[in-house]
């Protein structure tokens, strides 16, 4: 008795934002505008809310803080490149819903600084991210260990670690041994004050 | 020269080289050659062709650019002839869009586009639903609760 034939699953009118235009064009325009004008349009109607959670419109995204962190924000941020949660007030555990919910393939680009979290997370980012270039923990200063950021050395170009104080010697070591030292073309240390000369040694060349 | 026909029948003569600014037009001109056919474009009506050819025409000189899709998207770089050609009513600027699209003129409906993309910069939701005439379908629980489940993306 169910009559499906006539109703179409995505283009229908009552799914376009604007009735006029089809949805691919609405998602050209929305391209155009940056996050904050994004939030701003989800509120305008259901059809909008829905089109402006297309993962292609959240490469870049910046997090301001943790409210209302779900399982939709993680449906939006399926394909983001760049992520930026500078000074947000995450921890841990947030980073681990964060980097766990994601492919991981698709993270280039990750600011975690000037948050409380510690060794765990960089435990995360290091199993989780395999193609990330740029990784920014600069403040962090619970972290002592980023041994586990060895498995990104493939692609990992920039690491800034400054003023992550309690950084311990001997894990930066195997960082910029030769396996890591290719590609990664800058490393901030500044403000680690725990570092004594001897990981200097190893780095000549970068 | 090329002819071309719109929706109601009205018949526009033109260079080669402006109708060309459009891909469709530019593959079918390769494909039948030298003609004197009319071309019919039955989605699209006279007054609107009428714009599409101006665009065409004061653009015709301009290079074929490839935009990469990952490239920075900015609105605000508009030139004044063109932003110029944008000042029409919205039923006109969508039609133009819906032109361009149909027509393959790229760096038309990039300008539409932007066009609209900056109506909507700088409005709270309400404003954008009186420009664009739109009903809100959120009751309003609803519309709180997507307020709320997007707090940790939004500046304070």
């Amino acid at each position: 008795m169910e009559q499906t034939t006539s109703s179409t699953i995505s283009n229908n009118n009552s799914d376009r934002p604007f009735p006029t235009l089809p949805n691919e064009i609405t998602l050209l325009i929305l391209s155009y505008l940056n996050q904050q004008t994004r939030i701003k349009i989800l509120r305008v109607s259901k059809a909008f809310r829905n089109i402006v959670y297309t993962p292609t419109l959240w490469r870049e995204t910046i997090v301001y803080n943790t409210r209302g962190f779900g399982s939709e924000a993680l449906e939006i941020l399926k394909r983001v490149h760049s992520l930026s949660a500078r000074a947000s007030g995450l921890d841990d555990e947030f980073v681990r819903k964060l980097v766990m919910g994601l492919p991981g393939q698709s993270l280039r680009v990750l600011d975690l600084s000037v948050n409380d979290i510690t060794d765990k997370t960089v435990f995360y980012i290091g199993n989780h991210c395999p193609n990330l270039q740029k990784l920014f923990l600069e403040g962090c200063e619970e972290i002592t260990d980023i041994k586990p950021l060895i498995h990104l050395s493939t692609h990992l170009n920039t690491l800034i670690l400054s003023y992550c104080s309690e950084l311990l010697d001997f894990t930066i070591a195997d960082l910029v041994s030769p396996v890591l030292g290719e590609n990664l073309s800058k490393l901030d240390l500044d403000g680690c004050h725990r570092l004594t000369d001897g990981w200097v040694l190893p780095m000549k060349g970068m | 020269k090329v002819k071309l026909t719109s929706s109601e029948g009205t018949e526009f003569i033109i260079d080669r080289k402006v109708a060309e600014k459009s891909v469709l037009l530019k593959n079918m001109l390769e494909d039948v050659g030298e003609s004197d056919m009319a071309i019919p474009l039955p989605n699209v009506t006279g007054p609107i062709l009428n714009k599409v050819i101006d665009y065409c025409t004061h653009h015709q000189d301009d290079p074929f650019v490839s935009q990469e899709d990952d490239s920075k998207k900015v609105s605000d770089d508009i030139d004044d002839w063109d932003a110029e050609f944008c000042k029409v009513d919205q039923g006109t600027l969508f039609e133009l869009i819906l032109s361009a699209n149909y027509l393959d003129i790229k760096p038309l409906l990039d300008l539409t586009c932007k066009t609209v993309a900056n109506m909507i910069k700088g409005k709270t939701p309400d404003e954008i639903r009186k420009t664009f005439n739109i009903i809100n379908d959120f009751t309003p629980e609803e519309e709180e609760h997507v307020r709320k489940e997007n707090e940790w993306c939004e500046e304070r």
